[in-house]
């Protein structure tokens, strides 16, 4: 039961992206197209379990024991940048598309605070270690999830006609404003 | 690269920033959060920059991106272990927004926006003016959410749970971030309205 209520939770109640608004620049950069959400999701949810997973490990198991917790949020971005880095070298040996694909969307992914703070979170709520992987999993799919709700919503702004000085990003805010609303209505969700 | 071919004018850059900042507004729910945050922005912006403009001659072009986000992160990490020993508690009500700092946006913008060539003294001035910027935006941001969302203002600081200025709070919504993306699209739209009324009088100015 509690492993359900972990994925609803990062899933749709606690949705990083509209509840926290962890990595919300990627609503303006990556819903354009369904195939650019497609991408940019499933590149922040694979490195979001991989890293997560390193980063507890390293954790409990270096961290803890040499009582050196503080350099975790350090530690978490050296070894999040390296994965994105290893990840640019495989897509560059796999095919030249891929690798053109990821490498204009991998510095974004970098900046995305969605990856640190599913971590954080992780450790700050003390979780065991395979309901953290789930946890980090669930949060990487709420998030590919919400940029897919985003793709629907640019493609609805664009057939409208909001005032100039609300075209673009202000718009897109007040509409994820009203997302992040209706989100807030599975709040009341329990087992 | 995706940022840039979105992003067509400076208003839209100014925009993009506001939209970037929106993970460190969530705290600005009191004014006292808005500012023990905007300090911690500070500390670290100012810390990353000293240490990019010492190294930024010798580092080749193709490693900056990566010098920036390791030094970002350094700097953050130095910001919560002083917040975290000094002043515990708002530490605690920062909460994970103290370390995400480590992976802000701004910070990166403004490292990228630092020329090779620029002198110590200009790069730390142009940080110091996106920090008071930082600190007027968040300020800004947090007053009316307080007032009007939570009814009070410094609640976190005044021993009686802050000035009581309504008796039950006028727009909740306000204090969640619901209501904040909503009040940050109003303040970006209305920006850049201002924005382009100053530019349309600008030209009129010259020929007179």
């Amino acid at each position: 039961m509690e492993s359900i209520l972990i994925v609803i939770s990062a899933l749709l109640v606690d949705n990083f992206l509209l509840t926290k608004l962890f990595g919300i620049e990627s609503i303006f950069v990556a819903s354009e197209k369904p195939s650019h959400a497609a991408l940019y999701g499933g590149l922040v949810t694979g490195i979001t379990v991989v890293s997560g997973t390193l980063i507890l490990a390293l954790y409990n198991g270096i961290l803890v024991k040499t009582e050196m917790t503080s350099v975790v949020t350090f530690a978490s971005v050296i070894i999040i940048n390296t994965l994105i880095c290893a990840v640019q070298l495989l897509s560059a040996r796999v095919s030249k598309k891929a690798h053109s694909a990821v490498e204009a969307t991998l510095p974004m992914v970098s900046g995305n605070c969605v990856i640190l703070g599913a971590v954080l979170l992780c450790i700050e709520q003390s979780l065991s270690f395979g309901m953290s992987v789930l946890f980090l999993l669930s949060a990487g799919i709420g998030f590919t999830f919400t940029l897919f709700v985003f793709c629907s919503v640019q493609k609805r702004l664009e057939n409208t006609l909001p005032a100039e000085s609300f075209r673009g990003i202000p718009i897109l805010l007040v509409s994820a404003g009203l997302a992040a609303m209706a989100f807030s209505g599975f709040y009341g969700i329990s087992f | 690269m995706l940022i840039k071919t979105r992003l067509k004018s400076s208003t839209e850059l100014s925009s993009f920033k506001m939209l970037a900042a929106s993970p460190l507004l969530v705290v600005t729910t009191t004014v006292s959060k808005a500012i023990a945050m905007s300090v911690a922005f500070a500390i670290s912006l100012l810390l990353a920059e000293a240490v990019v403009v010492l190294c930024k001659k010798h580092i080749p072009v193709k490693l900056r991106s990566l010098l920036f986000v390791t030094v970002t992160a350094f700097s953050a990490s130095v910001t919560e272990i002083l917040v975290r020993y000094f002043f515990p508690t708002t530490a605690d009500a920062l909460g994970v927004y103290l370390p995400i700092l480590a992976v802000s946006c701004i910070i990166l913008i403004q490292l990228e926006s630092t020329k090779a060539d620029e002198s110590a003294g200009v790069a730390l001035f142009s940080s110091l003016v996106t920090c008071v910027q930082m600190l007027l935006v968040m300020v800004v941001i947090a007053i009316p959410r307080e007032v009007l969302g939570l009814g009070k203002l410094f609640a976190n600081v005044h021993e009686k749970g802050g000035l009581q200025i309504f008796e039950t709070a006028p727009l909740p919504i306000l204090s969640q971030t619901s209501g904040l993306l909503i009040f940050v699209g109003i303040a970006a739209a209305l920006a850049k309205l201002i924005t382009k009324s100053v530019s349309k009088r600008a030209p009129v100015n010259d020929e007179m």
